[in-house]
């Protein structure tokens, strides 16, 4: 993933989004916020962003059902976020087409901003190879 | 036409037979008013026909008479007994809708002590659903600022690259996510004391202005993105428990924070009315609609989407009455909503 790039943080949990949002910003990300599932699809549509943080719980649409949505015409890398032991969520997720995951809060080194960083850099590596060019 | 007797005058007390042939048939029913009329056919021979006093009849005429007695008598009987009998099933017929009426009701009252049964069961089920769902946000409030925490830790400690600032804003984010979790154990502290009923105001003289201005000092951060314009004139001081009140006033920001948009001004201000000072919290946010306004301080009522555990305008209530003050919702002089209280100054 390349300085510059748009980074869109969808959590309504408002200390989440800033922690995410100082780490990727101090690692010269831009940085979009959507606190709920319709923000988050209208984000994605006109921001174009290069890969979306994505909590499973938002206020109205399930985040399985927004990562759903999205695959439904995009291509951009999905890395969600779940909750510690919903380890069916994240498969799920996974089956709808999110690249990959970070659990919070019992592992604290896979949720940390840093980890979705490199998760993010993965997650665009997967980008890259599912493309035909 | 049947010929009558020329002696007609001394057959005319003999109507009076027809009396005990309608006591018959009203009392004794149809049979007896049929043995009555007979009687009465035989009486009236017996002391009306001559030769008197005998059952013999000399003259066709008498005949007549005595026929025509009989078939009145009989007929007057029959009559009667079959009213009598009508009234009496009548009666039954009453009788047997007034039992059914009785048990009818029996049946409704059944049925209303079983709706209330269902009423109540009901009751305890959302009791039940509601500390279900106050466990479930509680937990998740418990743990989200913990979850920030480690994980901004954590990754300053793996020796993240980060400039000042950045290290600055983490770090200041873990002492606000402490605070957070503070008033929420605050509150939760005070809800198992309302619980308990052990919610003692420990009074002391207050000054309300000092108690808000501190409240709003120490929820700076929260309040960062807000214009917060507090505007209290000169107030009697009020007996009450500082920590407590300032709990009220903290719950009240929280919650004009929370649903207050982002640069909007939140007002905070005081007076004094009759024997009591009021003091009230405006926000510009959506406001409260009129049936929300009393529910809204129940326990574990949260707003629509609302990420918050839904007990802080329930312990608002709760330590404002317990100081012998009143609560109340409503709509902001600009839009948006006004949450304001009162405390006596007399206690």
């Amino acid at each position: 993933m390349n300085e510059g790039e748009l980074v869109l943080v969808v959590d309504d949990e408002p200390a989440i989004v800033r922690a995410l949002s100082a780490a990727l910003k101090a690692r010269k990300h831009r940085v979009a916020v959507a606190t709920t599932g319709a923000e988050a699809l209208a984000e994605v549509t006109t921001g174009s962003p290069a890969v979306v943080i994505l909590d499973l719980g938002l206020p109205d649409i399930d985040g399985i059902e927004v990562c759903r949505r999205l695959r439904r015409w995009t291509d951009t890398p999905i890395i969600v976020l779940t909750a510690e032991g919903a380890e069916s969520r994240k498969v799920e997720a996974l089956d709808e087409g999110a690249d990959d995951y970070v659990t919070s809060p019992s592992r604290p080194r896979s949720c940390s901003p840093g980890y979705v960083w490199r998760s993010g850099t993965a997650a665009h590596g997967t980008r890259r190879t599912r493309l035909p060019f | 036409m049947v010929p009558l007797r020329g002696d007609i005058t001394s057959a005319s007390p003999a109507l009076l037979l027809v009396i005990p042939i309608v006591l018959a048939g009203l009392v004794g029913g149809r049979l007896a008013a049929v043995v009555t009329a007979v009687g009465a056919a035989l009486a009236f021979n017996f002391a009306f026909i001559p030769p008197y006093w005998t059952f013999e009849i000399h003259t066709p005429d008498d005949i007549v008479a005595l026929a025509v007695f009989g078939f009145v008598a009989l007929v007057v009987g029959t009559l009667v007994a079959r009213e009598g009998e009508r009234r009496q099933s009548a009666e039954e017929r009453a009788t047997e809708l007034q039992a059914l009426n009785d048990e009818l009701g029996a049946v409704q009252l059944e049925r209303q002590r079983l709706a209330e049964e269902a009423m109540r069961a009901a009751m305890l089920e959302r009791v039940d659903e509601q500390r279900g769902a106050l466990l479930r946000s509680v937990s998740h409030d418990l743990r989200t600022p913990l979850a920030a925490i480690r994980a901004v830790v954590s990754d300053l400690l793996s020796g993240a690259p980060y400039d000042d600032a950045t290290r600055a804003e983490l770090l200041t984010l873990v002492g606000d996510e402490a605070e957070r979790r503070d008033r929420l154990v605050a509150n939760l502290l005070n809800l198992s004391r309302i619980e308990a009923r052990a919610l003692r105001p420990d009074r002391q003289e207050v000054a309300i202005d000092e108690l808000v201005a501190d409240t709003v000092k120490r929820l700076e951060r929260l309040l960062v993105r807000r214009r917060v314009q507090i505007e209290i004139p000169d107030l009697p001081l009020i007996q009450g428990d500082y920590t407590q009140l300032s709990q009220v006033v903290s719950n009240l920001l929280e919650n004009a924070a929370r649903h207050a948009p982002q640069h909007s001004t939140i007002r905070v201000g005081a007076q004094q009315r009759d024997h009591s000072v009021e003091v009230w919290v405006d926000d510009e946010g959506i406001g409260v609609a009129p049936f929300e306004a009393q529910r809204i301080f129940e326990p574990f009522r949260r707003g629509e989407g609302s990420s918050s555990s839904g007990i802080g305008l329930a312990i608002g209530k709760a330590i404002v009455e317990a100081h012998g003050g009143r609560i109340a919702a409503e709509g902001a002089p600009g839009g948006g909503a006004r949450f304001r209280f009162s405390l006596p100054t007399t206690t």
